[in-house]
């Protein structure tokens, strides 16, 4: 048998040859198709099911047939089987030849990780800061001390007790402008109503003293209160690390601080941080060499949206989904969507634009019209009355977006027809008798279609990226459907989660930029000013 | 009167059966749409905050019904509504708004659109200023390195969406993300304390605001009417006139600023109508992205909100500014380039 190639006319042939010498487009062209391929193929390559299943000598295939859980476990369950468990059970595994084939990249679109599943470092950071002391003492009018709360750490000494009835002025210079404050206050007056200043105690501790704003009071008052607080650089810190060897914790690097805990200490701390591996727990307090610091066990939890990781290579999104995964699936189906809609639009932006620019007259001015009022119509607002009504779906959308969607086209038509009704070989054709219908169909259109081939990659970008936006406000497609926009959106509440706004990010811009690539590439290909020259 | 003149009376005279052909449609649909206030009000009345999911309505009597739906005008015929709404409410803008019921939907708008409008601006200054100047040079060296490296940026600026953009400017350049700059404000028009600061102070916050979303207006604009302007000049610039002004002994220079430009900027001049539809309604996806409180925004949330009042009327305010601009557009066009005639030949 002879298989006849397909011959296409040679102006076709001469534009193929154009758009192929323009690498940048052809490879582009070659790329996206590539691309597009891929993402058909999303459900083999990311799934969670696996592609096969050996199982006491029989074969399934889970990625085309439904198999209820309990041909796999006998638990008597219809409903859908964790594979990934089965998989690990040991059941599964004591079976002789039992055996699955995952995808190469096992998460699927729509499948929920949980926290446990992601590896994170077993380690803890154990952080050690100074923990600034805070006190207060109560003066009399001889600025002896009446009382003295949590202070005793700042002057060096055992108790607040034995603070008890000390002058100010031996623990520390006592300023005029200090002493002029306390004895206001204690006489009712508003003298400095709000003082502070830093003094060195005896201790060789330097402390913020602060006395509470003035306000007038009925009686003065017998005491003044002062608040001291430590100078502490607060910013200053230091980072143990306790990592888990096979079940057993160490810590890891020495520091001067750690060197001058006891082994009761030391231990306390390495119980704390193994107790952190498993649960959050508070900080604690420590006391060495009289200053006090706070110990502070810091380890990465596992929260959605969660950072890229080892398995998951884009990240998790704020459902514990599996971002490189959906970005494919999305990609498959925003190509997919992008593809109908201009086709969808391009026929009935032809049919419009056709009728219009062939009959003219009425007929035009008529169109025009309620093409202008059609095209002020808010096309968001539409499509969530029908999305309401009928329920969200991809049909749903493709069909209400494409009914907008075709005007630009129709424009272009509209225009070429109008030229080309005027030509002469319409006219000879008009005379010869033909129908309009195949005046319309085999003489007009053809000549006038190289708007339409021109616009068409330009057209899918532009689709796919109102799908992505669309996405984004929340009145794309249905909820569990993967999708950039969709990512967007979860960014837009989680703005931490960098990869659910990076990825798809990219994504569209790759698209976007083949698409742009072929387009320029049609267009010198279908440029008619190709073909002639002009000297400059 | 003029050909000219009659052309643009009956042009303006056009919008009139237009704008109500819209408003007309948009009303009658907003009539459908389930959820709307009646559904709101009685909802609220047996204990729903509006999120609760009921459609069982047993327990309010039909009296109540009606008197809900007599409140929002629901019982009367469908095109004495509609009048009410265009003429006795002039267009819905004294009605109260159905969320913020303290507010009438002029009150509303009247607070947002400016907002919109110093973006529009400022969006519309900067995009020219940056795609006209390039255009020309990129004509004048046309295939040169720089049109090829120059490209790239506009190629970029075509496949990018521009609110996707915006996630993106957003994420690395506002401090959300702990592993990039916190250099802008994440979102917002102004400060909380805008009002307080001294006016250097002011200046600066509003252009921190300001930076990231213009940076989106210009992108979605900015390969478009680079290429225009560029395609536009090497046009004029191949035509026979540019040649005579060489040939009889101007220089090149003379021909391209004296002679091209001007006739290459009329496309450019245009676009005018366009911008004034996009400085006025503002873009719903940029101010989503940048939470920036203008039209777009308004008429997002009256539409998720099934508020119909506000949304009735920042839509009927958005397609009397985008018919006038079209109308603005031919005008535009007739005014530069006096041959172009819209009779019928």
């Amino acid at each position: 048998m002879k298989i006849r190639r397909p011959k296409f006319n040679p102006i076709t042939q001469k534009r193929w040859k154009r758009f192929k010498a323009l690498k940048r487009s052809y490879c582009s062209f070659w790329l996206l198709i590539g691309l597009y391929a891929f993402s058909l193929l999303a459900d083999v390559l990311f799934n969670e099911k696996p592609l096969y299943v050996r199982y006491e000598g029989e074969s399934y295939l889970p990625l085309f047939f439904y198999y209820p859980d309990d041909v796999f476990t006998d638990s008597g369950l219809v409903t859908r089987p964790d594979y990934k468990a089965i998989n690990a059970s040991e059941r599964f595994a004591e079976g002789s030849g039992n055996f699955m084939v995952f995808a190469p990249y096992p998460y699927g679109p729509n499948e929920s990780i949980t926290a446990a599943q992601i590896d994170v470092d077993e380690t803890v950071d154990i952080v050690i800061r100074r923990q600034q002391l805070v006190g207060n003492l109560e003066l009399d009018e001889s600025l002896s001390i009446r009382r003295s709360v949590a202070s005793a750490a700042m002057f060096g000494v055992e108790s607040d007790r034995d603070l008890r009835g000390v002058e100010a002025s031996e623990q520390f210079a006592v300023s005029p402008g200090f002493e002029s404050a306390v004895k206001g206050r204690l006489a009712n007056e508003s003298v400095l109503p709000a003082f502070s200043e830093k003094v060195e105690l005896a201790s060789g501790i330097v402390v913020e003293l602060a006395l509470s704003p003035y306000e007038p009071r009925s009686r003065p008052p017998r005491t003044v209160r002062v608040t001291l607080r430590e100078e502490v650089n607060v910013s200053k810190r230091e980072v143990l690390r306790y990592v888990d060897h096979e079940g057993e914790g160490r810590i890891e690097r020495s520091s001067t601080l750690w060197s001058k805990l006891n082994d009761e200490t030391r231990n306390l701390i390495e119980e704390k941080a193994n107790e952190r591996m498993t649960r959050r727990i508070q900080p604690i307090s420590l006391d060495i060499e009289g200053k006090s610091y706070e110990v502070d066990f810091e380890k990465e939890d596992v929260f959605f949206p969660f950072r890229p990781t080892e398995n998951h290579w884009m990240g998790l999104d704020s459902s514990g989904r599996d971002v490189f995964s959906r970005l494919i699936h999305a990609m498959r189906i925003s190509m997919n969507f992008g593809i109908l809609l201009v086709a969808a639009s391009m026929l009935l932006g032809i049919a419009a634009g056709a009728v219009q620019g062939y009959y003219g007259g009425k007929v035009d001015l008529l169109g025009q019209r309620s093409i202008e009022i059609w095209e002020a119509l808010p096309f968001l607002y539409v499509m969530i009355l029908l999305g309401s009504v009928f329920g969200q779906s991809f049909g749903l959308l493709l069909v209400v977006y494409a009914l907008f969607s075709w005007i630009g086209i129709s424009y272009y038509i509209r225009g070429e027809f109008l030229k080309l009704r005027k030509q002469p070989f319409v006219e000879a054709a008009t005379c010869l008798g033909l129908p309009s219908r195949k005046i319309i169909l085999r003489h007009i259109l053809p000549n006038s279609m190289v708007p339409v081939i021109t616009f068409f990659p330009f057209s899918l970008v532009s689709a796919i990226g109102a799908l992505s936006a669309l996405d984004y406000l929340g009145f794309g497609l249905p909820a569990p459907t993967p999708s950039w926009g969709e990512m967007f959106a979860q960014a837009q509440e989680f703005s931490y989660a960098w990869w659910l706004v990076l990825f798809p990010f990219l994504a569209l811009f790759l698209v976007g930029l083949l698409g742009v690539f072929i387009g320029e590439g049609v267009r010198s290909a279908f440029d008619p000013r190709a073909n002639t020259h002009y000297e400059s | 009167m003029s050909d000219r003149a009659a052309y643009f009376l009956r042009r303006i005279l056009l919008i009139f059966p237009t704008f109500i052909g819209i408003t007309f449609l948009t009303y009658l649909l907003t009539q459908f749409v389930p959820g709307g206030p009646v559904e709101q009000a009685m909802m609220q009345m047996r204990g729903f905050d509006g999120s609760g999911v009921a459609t069982r309505s047993e327990s309010i009597s039909e009296e109540q019904r009606e008197a809900i739906r007599a409140h929002f005008g629901f019982d009367k015929p469908f095109l004495i509504r509609y009048y009410d709404w265009l003429v006795v409410n002039k267009m819905g803008m004294t009605v109260d708004s159905y969320k913020y019921s303290n507010k009438t939907v002029w009150q509303l708008i009247s607070e947002r659109f400016p907002v919109s409008l110093t973006f529009g601006i400022a969006g519309f200054v900067l995009t020219y200023l940056i795609c006209i100047p390039l255009g020309i040079a990129k004509a004048l060296r046309n295939g040169s390195a720089f049109d090829l490296a120059s490209s790239v940026a506009v190629f970029t600026g075509y496949a990018i969406p521009a609110f996707a953009f915006g996630m993106l400017l957003k994420t690395v350049f506002s401090g959300t993300s702990e592993h990039f700059f916190d250099i802008f404000p994440i979102g917002g028009f102004r400060s909380e304390f805008f009002e307080e600061m001294s006016f250097w102070e002011k200046v600066k916050d509003q252009f921190m605001h300001m930076f990231l979303p213009v940076m989106c207006y210009v992108i979605g604009n900015f390969a478009v009417l680079t290429l225009l302007m560029k395609n536009s000049l090497l046009e004029q610039i191949s035509q026979d006139y540019v040649r005579t002004v060489v040939a009889k002994g101007g220089s090149m220079k003379r021909a391209v600023w004296k002679h091209a430009l001007r006739n290459a900027l009329i496309p450019i001049a245009t676009g005018f109508g366009g911008v004034l539809s996009i400085m006025f309604a503002g873009s719903v996806l940029i101010e989503r992205v940048f939470n920036i409180p203008g039209m777009g925004l308004l008429s997002l949330e009256a539409i998720v909100g099934r508020d119909y009042m506000v949304f009735m009327g920042t839509l009927a305010l958005t397609s009397i500014v985008a018919l006038l601009g079209r109308v603005l557009s031919d005008f535009c066009y007739v005014l530069i380039d006096p041959r172009i005639s819209f009779n019928k030949g």
